[in-house]
């Protein structure tokens, strides 16, 4: 192991100061590990085994969700770490790790590790329709699951179904269409990784452009000998936001020049970069902001009656029941109503205050859209509040479900009987506003120098986005309101 | 510059007047408060008390066994069907506090949750404080954020 001064000096910079960057693959460890062929199909495979067990618990286990694996690993540990730690500090590191698209991509592959000399991909290998080659889907399935969150993180059945439906789709498709056409354009869970990950402090790049501009073989893309090429329809020599980059590294082992980088960097750099700003991507903000609130209203608030308009299949005992299904069309158009009408609406009245304010030529949709990116730091900051007393609360149901993970009086570790201890809880609602505030904190300093693109005059973009900070400041005041008003 | 910080310390100043102002105007007093729980909910769901006030809960429960917890009061008590289950508290941190069902009583049971909030004298003053402070950190990083730029670019 060769890890120099300057590296660590380097690595510290870039990580505590947020100078520069630090480009991680300069230890030769990392650099090794992610070139290796094994490497992923190596990371997959405890994670898969895990997903057998959610899905056998799911359908076989107890129906209480917090007696179950099935509900306590996936929607307490792995949400947990997913959006508290993984999005942020490493973008979509997940999808690395993610087995719900390796089967398709093992069969298209013919193999697990070892590239073929002949290779030619099994399956159709068609091109996804351009109609579709955008987020909406994914912004779609997304709110379909979330209209159903209540169910599917309380019965681990619902949890079970869903997995096995997202492991055929994405093996099916893998059958028809090229590469992951899943990951990229269907998952509902690749929708909003892809959108917080532009805020994440770690990006995969390319060294030096014109390096790739002149090199015409483009294994990065068409593959080699030891890489099958990006996946994901991406061209690392072109990438200037984290969005779909899935972090796969076959363009790692493709590149011959060694010119790419998987850099340590600022937080929320990709908000400012100027491709790729979409309407697709400014809903998805505007859904994912909408949900961490009715989110933390209807599952951490005292209004018990949403809770029985969500909980549609009432069961006094833990069957069963359709009831009640006026009450759950009420909470589903509130859901749909608010993060697909009422929030977009408001945000474009203050996107039209911002235009007026500011006397500025543009239209007004181009500062909607690009505004709206910064509401990214802020639904970040809401959704990990809403998730710490998931951990902070109900750590102990992960750990009594690892011991009887099908909730059947087993106890293989001894750590069954572990008691319900929540962790400081009144700390939580303190813990909660600071860190929707880092949120606030850093959806202003993107959104002024998101202004600031579009108005050379910095009282211009001082004026524009005046707007932008009553509506921050006034979502924010909202969700404290929510943890301690 | 000069004005920012003028602005910060007034509202600091401001906030800290009414603080300690009302706050001490109001008289504690003895409460009752009857708790009706059932799956999945607390019922009233908020409770809003002053500091300083003896809180005297009466907890039934109307379907299966549930249990009541109060977040930083250490209250932890089962209650059964047909008991009516009594604790009484001196409301003396202020702030919200959950109220959880401390024993799985069904699919929902984590999100069993009511909200007990002890105000100063008829105010909640960590919102108010909460809510301020959010509007400070705001305006100032925009302010830093403008001028820092402004300089740069001068
Ligand atoms: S996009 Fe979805 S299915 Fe694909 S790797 Fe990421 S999380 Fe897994
Ligand atoms: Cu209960």
């Amino acid at each position: 192991m060769s890890i120099k001064l300057s590296q660590i000096k380097g690595f510290l910079n870039s990580f505590l100061l947020h100078k520069g960057t630090f480009d991680l693959l300069q230890i030769d460890l990392i650099k090794r590990l992610v070139k290796h062929r094994a490497f992923q199909f190596a990371v997959i495979l405890p994670n898969l085994f895990f997903f057998w067990l959610i899905i056998l618990t799911g359908f076989f286990g107890s129906p209480v969700g917090n007696m179950n694996l099935s509900i306590t690993f996936v929607w307490m540990l792995w949400w947990f770490a997913l959006i508290a730690l993984l999005v942020p500090l490493f973008s979509r590191l997940w999808c690395t790790i993610c087995p719900i698209p390796s089967f398709g991509e093992w069969m298209q592959r013919k193999g697990f590790i070892r590239k073929k000399e002949d290779y030619k991909p099994l399956g159709f290998n068609k091109s996804w329709p351009v109609r579709f080659r955008n987020i909406w889907l994914q912004n779609l399935g997304f709110l379909i699951l979330a209209t159903f969150s209540v169910l599917l993180v309380t019965r681990p059945i619902v949890t079970g179904i869903i997995l096995a439906i997202l492991i055929i789709l994405a093996s099916v498709l893998a059958i028809f269409y090229a590469k992951r056409v899943f990951c990229r354009y269907i998952c509902p869970v690749g929708g909003f990784l892809g959108l917080f990950s532009m805020f994440s402090s770690i990006e995969l790049r390319v060294k030096k452009k014109e390096l790739c501009v002149h090199h015409f073989s483009k294994e990065c893309i068409k593959g080699c000998e030891t890489s099958y090429g990006c996946p994901w329809f991406e061209y690392p020599g072109s990438m200037e936001r984290n969005n779909f980059c899935g972090l796969c590294f076959e363009c790692v082992k493709a590149c011959p020049f060694n010119n790419i980088a998987l850099n340590l960097r600022s937080f929320g750099k990709d908000i400012l970069a100027k491709v790729g700003r979409s309407l697709d991507e400014a809903w998805k903000a505007f859904i994912m902001l909408t949900l961490a609130i009715l989110y933390i209203l209807v599952m951490q608030g005292p209004w018990g009656w949403i809770r029985d308009l969500a909980n549609v299949f009432y069961s006094p005992s833990y069957g069963f029941a359709l009831n009640g299904i006026e009450g759950f069309l009420l909470y589903a158009g509130l859901f749909w109503g608010t993060s697909l009408g009422l929030t977009p609406v408001t945000f474009l009245g203050f996107s039209y205050l911002s235009k007026a304010f500011s006397k500025a030529s543009l239209p007004l949709r181009r500062l909607f859209i690009d505004f709206s990116y910064e509401l990214i730091p802020l639904a970040l900051g809401a959704w990990i509040a809403f998730s710490i007393p998931i951990i902070m609360v109900n750590w102990s149901y992960i750990v009594n479900t690892l011991s009887d993970p099908f909730g059947w009086g087993w106890n293989l570790f001894g750590t069954k009987e572990i008691p319900w201890t929540p962790i400081t809880p009144e700390f939580i609602p303190y813990l909660q506003v600071l860190i929707v505030t880092i949120g606030l904190f850093y959806s202003i300093k993107l959104g002024f120098k998101l202004s600031s693109q579009h108005f050379l005059e910095k009282n211009l973009a001082l004026r524009a986005f005046i707007p932008q900070l009553a509506f921050l400041i006034g979502t924010s005041i909202l969700l404290a309101w929510l943890f301690v008003g | 510059m000069k004005k920012i910080s003028h602005y910060i310390l007034f509202s600091i100043l401001f906030s800290l007047i009414l603080i300690i102002g009302i706050g001490n105007v109001y008289a504690s007093q003895s409460r009752v408060i009857d708790i009706r729980a059932s799956q999945f909910k607390f019922e009233p769901g908020r409770i809003i008390v002053n500091q300083g006030d003896t809180v005297t809960f009466k907890v039934k429960t109307s379907d299966v066994t549930h249990g009541f917890y109060i977040d930083g009061y250490n209250v932890d008590k089962e209650v059964r069907r047909g008991d009516e289950v009594t604790v009484t508290i001196v409301a003396d941190k202020v702030g919200k506090f959950k109220i959880r069902c401390s024993i799985t009583c069904g699919a929902l049971h984590p999100f069993m949750i009511g909200e007990f909030i002890v105000e100063q004298g008829g105010v909640n003053y960590v919102f108010l404080s909460s809510a301020v402070g959010i509007i400070l950190v705001g305006v100032s990083t925009l302010l830093f954020i403008w001028r820092r730029d402004y300089e740069y670019q001068a």
